[in-house]
């Protein structure tokens, strides 16, 4: 009988997509929302006896959202083996009267980012239900002249993501093949949160059920929902970004936790760059990530492969198999 | 500005008070991994940063020096930066 005792191979160098990230500039992130994240951080502060002021941290967070043409962002994927990156425009317009441009202004710098560097990144264009009709026909236009490949949503700005003004969106996104990414759970205190719980998909996920839905940030908020919503709907997904929000052990649990569900085929790794800049760089958060005894070494490679980029591909592949013959 | 030492065993004083109480009994070298062996979030590495300025009487907007903890991995450069902190402040109080 051969030995079957596994001898320790040289591991080949792990795919990785980024499924979900936004451009680091306040041209698509208002500045009232980065300083409605930073007052919880002041309260944290405060709670120790430190006078922190929200001036003071927005602008440690604001030296941090430089980057409008994705050039460091490219950079540190370079260095983080990171191969593509999927660019999620959440339309704050409606919501947020801060904007410093309109969301078609917004959609249009993000196609001349995919144009800036070919082949590394998709983005999914997001529009507020609410801005009608012109609304529609900007997403379609994205998705039609852009080249961009998703829907996303933010639904904290203030609508459910079942709300009926999003069909036409799904109807679209149905006809192209296209993925929906849409925030789960709290978010910056600029906005409301009552329209956050990932429940709310369900019935326009069971209306379109061959269109993807993705939950975002599904490993920290309301996790028992995704993981639910993952198991038992089968175009519900979710990515685990915004792990970095926990402590050093937190991030290992919540990993781990989403990781041994049973429902790796669902899962999509995601850093939610620019967010976490002061807490690491895209090499520290995939290392993090995928490192021996780190919280994926109850898994497979196959599995791992799913999560890291097989997932997210075969959701994108959707869209090109309209065009085979 | 006060001696060499001294700013050192302030900074260590104010990192230990920051370690989470299982890593309390970890010996602090310079080499030490603020994250993985001190259980520092980056929070708590702010908060370090921010209570430098209350004890050494100094406000870090004013140095013009982007503290970044994400580029804070070990002890060694918690201090670096702490000690780049003071000298700009103390260059300006001169100034």
């Amino acid at each position: 009988m051969p030995d079957l005792e596994t001898e320790e191979q040289e591991q080949p160098e792990v795919r990785v997509i980024d499924a979900h990230s936004h451009i680091a500039s306040v041209e698509h992130i208002p500045k009232s929302f980065i300083e409605g994240a930073v007052a919880n951080m002041v309260a944290a502060f405060e709670a120790q006896g430190l006078p922190v002021t929200s001036r003071k941290l927005t602008d440690m967070f604001l030296q941090k959202m430089q980057d409008p043409l994705c050039d460091e962002l490219v950079a540190e994927m370079d260095a983080a083996g990171v191969e593509k990156t999927v660019l999620l425009v959440a339309d704050f317009t409606f919501a947020l009267k801060d904007c410093a441009l309109s969301i078609e202004e917004s959609l249009q710098k993000h196609r001349a980012v995919l144009e800036r560097h070919p082949g590394r990144f998709e983005v999914f264009g997001g529009v507020d239900p609410r801005w009608g009709k012109d609304g529609l026909a900007l997403f379609e236009r994205s998705v039609v002249e852009y080249g961009f490949r998703g829907l996303k949503l933010y639904p904290p700005c203030g609508y459910s993501p079942s709300d009926r003004a999003l069909f036409p969106f799904y109807e679209i996104c149905a006809q192209h093949r296209i993925p929906v990414l849409m925030h789960t759970g709290p978010t910056s205190a600029a906005l409301s949160f009552s329209t956050s719980n990932p429940w709310l998909v369900d019935e326009a996920a069971h209306t379109f059920p061959s269109v993807n839905f993705i939950l975002a940030h599904g490993s920290v908020n309301f996790t028992e929902e995704c993981a639910m919503m993952c198991r038992f709907r089968p175009n519900v997904f979710l990515d685990v970004s915004a792990f970095q929000t926990l402590s050093q052990l937190g991030m290992e649990v919540a990993l781990k936790r989403t990781f041994t569900q049973g429902i790796n085929h669902k899962v999509l790794f995601g850093t939610d760059w620019p967010v976490f800049r002061m807490q690491g760089d895209q090499k520290t958060f995939v290392e993090f990530a995928t490192a021996e005894g780190g919280p994926m070494d109850d898994l497979n490679d196959a599995e791992k492969e799913l999560i890291l980029h097989g997932n997210i591909e075969r959701i994108l592949a959707k869209r090109d198999k309209t065009n085979s013959p | 500005m006060d001696s060499d030492a001294n700013i050192d065993e302030k900074l260590l004083s104010l990192i230990s008070e920051a370690v989470r109480s299982k890593f309390k009994k970890t010996k602090i070298t310079p080499e030490t991994n603020l994250r993985t062996g001190l259980g520092l979030d980056s929070l708590a590495l702010l908060a370090v940063v921010f209570r430098l300025e209350q004890v050494f009487g100094i406000d870090i907007a004013k140095t013009n020096y982007t503290v970044n903890p994400a580029e804070m991995q070990t002890v060694g450069d918690a201090i670096r930066v702490a000690k780049e902190l003071l000298q700009r402040a103390e260059a300006l109080k001169n100034a």
